[in-house]
């Protein structure tokens, strides 16, 4: 599991590995010079200031012919005092413009890896099919692309180079000070184990403390939200006290944790203070006594020595967090991969693309959504093309699945669905939803101005059209009344559209564009049964030859659509033209006269 | 002006900590020794180098008494650094906590026009980031500011105290570090919140798209979204980079000028007498000095914006927490039993300045009436429920409630007895029996019968869970259960919001049979777009331009053929 995760994560790292080559070259040379240039005080101490015979390993010769061999510091001590310090700032400004260059190439790539992935799960997530989308639950999805996908950004820009970097540093530095003086050198490294283990197994402990106290934080802020959100209720019940109390209890454990967290870390950083303090009194020690005793070290290369325990005492300590930051870095690539890892829709984008506007035929459509289950059970309904057609059903009667099916978002599992004698399933979907304008039961608005909501179809602003749209959904005047009008952003602060007003404005939005069919998904419910008559007045004068089906249970929303169609357990129970049906004396009948004996007790 | 406000900002940060100022000096006292070893270690460093080195005397007594020595500070440091971290944790942890206490039980108490005028979204922040952001400046800035100067003042008093010629010239470095400091970090400040700003834009960008993918899907916005998106993705890209190059830039730069400053004190300290340095272990310890200089600069610089932000959210908690629109649940002098009178006199009511909703409303309801409100969207039909649960105050007119002026009953009595069923269902997570009980501690008896009484029992019992904003039930049911809560105290006077609108016509049946049964011996106030649902009503009040056009039974208006006739006609 973990290397399927692994192999994962480098492939994220394709195209990027000339990049990153060359980060690494820059990052290996940058820890050279970071190693050599306490040797320039060692030189210094030891031969210009002293009058040792200069003795340095093999590596860094070319410093002393570069200037001028030994010969060159014995001339006057001032000078080679200033040939030292001008020595020791060329070495800072060439490992500062290094790590410049390294850190440049390496954002360059892994930001570049993170904008890339970032655009395909998007771009996937997209093009997953209706069915996916409809049994995922979305907020683990969004949670997914975004918190995810942050924590692996901070993970790939981030720890992982400074994973590259410390192992960099372990190896270039073991060289560097072992061709110095080995002991000296395993003595400088001789904690190392202990800290990474130590802050390792620290961090993989707090880890689950920390889930901890993510999930309190925002158990205390879903509280506070939901207060605030339904703040009325609140007041109108008197719950005041309950909800304060709830949110109090919440923020005392919360405060606990954060305490007890910070409490550990406390102990681990003043531990690990302790154990580098020893590391580093060790070095001080034994270098002494190498240099002292068997006059094995200069004092400055013993000067050298001290600078390099601090060069390692960091990136050490970070390590063990390094390390277990890997584990939950995997995890999250783990469900980012589940996702990509999902089959996108087959747009058929090679399909055909014939005219919307002949008759649509159900011919013995049987689905289900789940195995075994029988929504639609041999159905065969006949739509004339252009005609107004009503259906009604009960709830999950399967009057919705009709929408969805003809618009491809889940296939038949068996039978056929024809428009205009071809068969669906040979069109492109692009062209046929495209040319199926739906409006749904729960309107989904952008907060973006009513102006871009309802023109969501429109390649340029043409806002002749959207006036158009919304005049015929009825709520033009309603937008007009808004102090910014169409301008006017869902959503924000101020303006909230009444649920019949959304209806209206996503009505105005399926208006746009050439459909020729147009589906009112129980869309008609949320608005008074006066804008109610209105739309669908204006509509039948605006939308000659457009084929409308109109999914409702208000018997006076569909007693005036050219056939009505009732649904009952998978099929066609009754159809035929209002008067019809009301001699029929079946569902539809016992509908209307609820319906009407509410109208008329009196 | 604002640089009084910020001054208030400083003394209020400051006066929270008073209760804790006996902590706060123990945490000081632990800085100073903590600080003090700090500073003493090059020191000691130096000292061996001078006796045990350069003296070439081979005497490993004195080594291992410094190492000792050495050890004993880091150790003392260590154990007043874990007091002083768990200290200040637990001060700043403190304050953060009665903060938000106080933020959230004042936003509690809130009247409504105050929380409309706030806005929702807007104390969430209050109450969740603003209080964040001081925790910031207790847990992490004050103590490292006193710190950060206690560091910088002992690094100087022992430069002085070792060679004040030499350390001058090694002060020559600061400034400059500290000018490149404060102006780069105000730069990376600058980027920080635009890339902080983008990645809410990205964020919000997919839970939007996402949330719609059914809009996105259907309306085949697919490649729209997908290039909308990268644009995004690509600001965020660009950003990014530049954070991360303007966060490398710092380092290296300080590195070369403490190189600068480093070669002048060569330059400066070489002895023209000896043909040498002053002495090895002074150079040691003052090239060791100049490189701390940079951590205590660099860190005031990065507080110094963190102390800003906390003055503006101090601001800010401030603005909330002194708001006087607050309501008093238990103020009032009547309370106890209504018999359900209500009566509007004149009631005059604008939500902002004269723009009159209610121009002049009057009518009056006898206990056990059925009354209802028709007209129009944006007539005031929800004014009115606004008003008679005293969410809103009448600006003018009088609103009598049992013969009694609604300002003068107890609010939590008042809206006990008056119960509201919103349009828009709210549920809280938790479950069934929560949600219908509202603490108002009804008995499992009472919770099971409004359940059946709003033919909610068919599919939630008490104990059921119910999630974030109910949506483990459909629409429908939620309106059922929202319907339960408001009939579960057996309130005086009932009013329904629209409350039916998205249940079928059967179900719809069943539940205004129940309607029926618990609005006897009640007043019930209808308020509807649907006239079907309101003809069994005692009266009809039509809403015209914020006055009653016309009331009467539906058989007296449907005879008088005004704007209720019209509006049965399109029905």
């Amino acid at each position: 599991m973990n290397n399927q995760r692994l192999r994962a994560l480098l492939g994220y790292l394709k195209g990027f590995k000339w990049l990153l080559a060359v980060g690494l070259v820059f990052m290996a040379v940058e820890i050279y010079l970071s190693f050599v240039s306490p040797l320039v005080m060692s030189v210094t101490i030891d031969s210009v200031l002293d009058s040792k015979p200069v003795d340095v390993p093999g590596y860094f010769r070319w410093f002393i012919d570069m200037i001028g061999g030994e010969s060159a510091l014995r001339v006057d001590a001032l000078r080679s005092l200033l040939i030292m310090a001008a020595a020791m700032i060329g070495f800072r400004l060439a490992s500062g413009l290094l790590t410049f260059l390294r850190t440049y190439v390496n954002s360059k790539a892994s930001e570049g890896m993170i904008k890339r992935l970032r655009d395909r799960v998007y771009s996937h997530v997209q093009s997953l099919p209706f069915r996916y989308h409809a049994t995922v639950q979305t907020g683990d999805l969004i949670q997914r692309a975004t918190n995810d996908m942050e924590t692996l950004r901070r993970f790939i820009s981030g720890t992982l180079l400074e994973f590259v970097r410390t192992i960099c540093l372990f190896v270039v530095g073991l060289i560097v000070m072992a061709n110095l003086h080995l002991r000296l050198a395993l003595i400088t490294l001789s904690l190392a184990p202990f800290i990474v283990i130590t802050s390792m197994i620290f961090f993989k402990r707090i880890q689950n403390l920390f889930i901890e106290l993510e999930n309190q934080e925002s158990d205390m802020y879903t509280i506070a939200q939901e207060n605030l959100t339904g703040t009325r209720v609140v007041r109108a019940f008197g719950r005041e006290r309950f909800e304060l109390d709830k949110y109090l209890k919440s923020n005392e454990e919360l405060r606990r944790r954060t305490v007890k967290l910070n409490n550990m870390f406390a102990n681990l950083w003043s531990g690990l203070d302790v154990v580098s303090g020893i590391q580093i009194a060790l070095v001080g020690i034994f270098g002494i006594i190498f240099a002292v005793k068997d006059q094995s070290l200069s004092v400055g290369e013993y000067t050298a020595f001290m600078s390099y325990v601090y060069i390692f005492i960091w990136p050490l300590r970070n390590f063990g967090r390094v390390l277990s930051d890997l584990g939950r870095s995997l995890i999250s690539v783990g469900r980012i991969e589940e996702v990509l890892n999902a089959k996108p829709e087959d747009e058929n984008e090679n399909g055909s693309t014939p005219p919307l506007g002949g008759d649509i035929d159900f011919r013995d459509v049987t689905f289900g959504y789940e195995k075994g289950q029988k929504v639609l059970d041999g159905l065969n309904m006949h739509i004339e093309g252009g005609s107004t057609v009503a259906i009604l059903g009960g709830t999950g009667s399967g009057k919705s699945t009709l929408a969805q099916l003809l618009q491809r978002l889940y296939d038949v599992n068996s039978g056929h669905i024809t428009i205009g004698g071809e068969d669906i399933n040979r069109m492109s979907k692009h062209y046929l939803r495209d040319h199926i304008g739906i409006v749904l039961q729960e309107p989904f608005l952008y907060s973006k101005t009513i102006m871009q909501n309802i023109g969501i179809k429109l390649e340029t602003p043409e806002p002749e059209r959207v006036y158009e749209a919304a005049k015929v959904a009825a709520i033009h005047d309603d937008i007009e009344s808004f102090e910014q009008g169409y301008d006017t952003v869902v959503g924000e602060r101020g303006v909230t559209l009444s649920g019949g007003q959304k209806q209206r404005v996503a009505i105005a939005r399926s208006l746009i564009g050439d459909s020729n069919i147009l589906i009112f998904d129980d869309s008609l419910s949320a608005v008074d049964s006066k804008t109610d008559a209105q739309i669908r007045a204006a509509l039948k004068e605006r939308r000659k030859g457009t084929t409308t089906i109109i999914i409702s249970h208000r018997i006076t929303t569909l007693m005036e659509a050219d056939k009505i169609f009732v649904l009952k357990d998978g099929r066609i129970a009754e159809e035929g033209t209002h008067d019809e049906l009301l001699k029929l004396g079946g569902i539809y009948r016992r509908t209307y006269d609820i319906q009407s004996m509410q109208a008329e007790e009196v | 002006m604002k640089t009084e406000k910020k001054k208030g900002g400083i003394i209020r940060l400051a006066a929270l900590m008073r209760p804790y100022v006996l902590s706060l000096l123990l945490c000081v006292l632990c800085v100073v020794i903590v600080n003090a070893a700090e500073i003493a270690k090059p020191l000691i460093a130096a000292s061996v180098i001078d006796d045990v080195l350069a003296s070439d005397n081979a005497n490993g007594g004195t080594v291992f008494v410094m190492g000792a020595v050495y050890f004993a500070i880091v150790a003392a440091g260590s154990i007043f650094s874990i007091v002083q971290m768990r200290a200040i944790s637990r001060m700043s942890q403190k304050i953060l906590s009665d903060m938000r206490k106080k933020v959230f039980s004042k936003i509690m108490h809130m009247s409504v026009p105050t929380l409309d005028r706030h806005g929702t979204g807007r104390l969430i922040t209050r109450a969740t980031n603003d209080v964040e952001t001081i925790n910031e400046f207790y847990s992490d800035v004050f103590l490292n500011l006193f710190r950060d100067v206690f560091l910088l003042i002992g690094i100087v008093v022992v430069l002085f105290v070792m060679d004040a010629r030499l350390a001058l010239a090694a002060l020559t470095g600061v400034p400059v570090i500290a000018a490149i400091t404060f102006s780069l970090k105000r730069i990376i400040k600058r980027n920080f919140k635009r890339l902080k700003s983008i990645t809410g834009q990205i964020n919000g960008f997919i839970a939007e798209n996402i949330s719609g993918m059914r809009v996105v899907q259907a309306f085949n916005r697919m490649r729209e979204k997908l290039s909308e998106f990268r644009k995004l993705n690509g600001d965020y890209y660009k950003a990014a980079k530049t954070q991360v190059m303007l966060n490398t830039f710092l380092r290296p730069t300080m590195e070369v000028i403490n190189s600068l400053v480093i070669a002048l004190l060569i330059a400066y300290g070489y002895n023209r007498v000896t043909g040498g340095f002053v002495h090895v272990s002074i150079l040691y310890a003052f090239t060791t000095y100049v490189k701390q200089f940079f951590e205590p600069i660099n860190d005031l610089a990065e507080k110094y914006t963190t102390v800003q932000s906390a003055l503006v959210s101090t601001e800010r908690i401030y603005e909330v927490l002194e708001e006087t629109g607050v309501e008093d649940p238990l103020a009032g002098t009547h309370g106890g039993d209504m018999r359900g009178e209500v009566e509007f006199r004149d009631v005059w009511f604008a939500y902002t300045g004269e723009d009159w909703v209610l121009k002049g409303v009057s009518f009056k309801l006898t206990a056990g009436m059925k009354a209802a409100f028709v007209g129009a969207t944006g007539v005031g039909k929800s004014t009115i429920i606004n008003l008679i649960s005293r969410n809103y105050t009448a600006q003018r007119g009088e609103i009598l409630i049992d013969g009694v002026p609604i300002e003068q009953w107890r609010l939590r009595d008042l809206r006990r007895r008056v119960s509201v069923v919103l349009q828009d269902v709210f549920l809280f997570s938790g479950d069934v029996r929560e949600n219908i009980d509202m603490h108002s501690g009804l008995s499992d008896e009472q919770i099971r019968r409004a359940l059946v009484t709003a033919r909610a029992d068919g599919f939630a019992s008490p104990d059921d869970a119910v999630s974030e904003q109910g949506l483990n039930f459909s629409s429908g049911q939620r309106q059922l259960l929202s319907f339960a809560r408001g009939i579960a105290t057996e309130p005086s006077v009932l009013v329904l919001d629209e409350a039916t609108s998205s249940i079928d016509s059967e179900t719809e049946q069943l539940v205004r049979e129940s309607i029926e049964r618990v609005s006897s011996g009640r007043t019930a106030i209808f308020i509807a777009h649907r006239l079907s649902t309101v003809r069994a009503c005692d009266v009809i009040f039509v809403l015209v331009d914020g006055n009653i056009a016309e009331s009467g039974t539906h058989d007296g208006l449907m005879a008088l053929g005004g704007e209720y006739a019209r509006l049965v006609l399109a029905d």
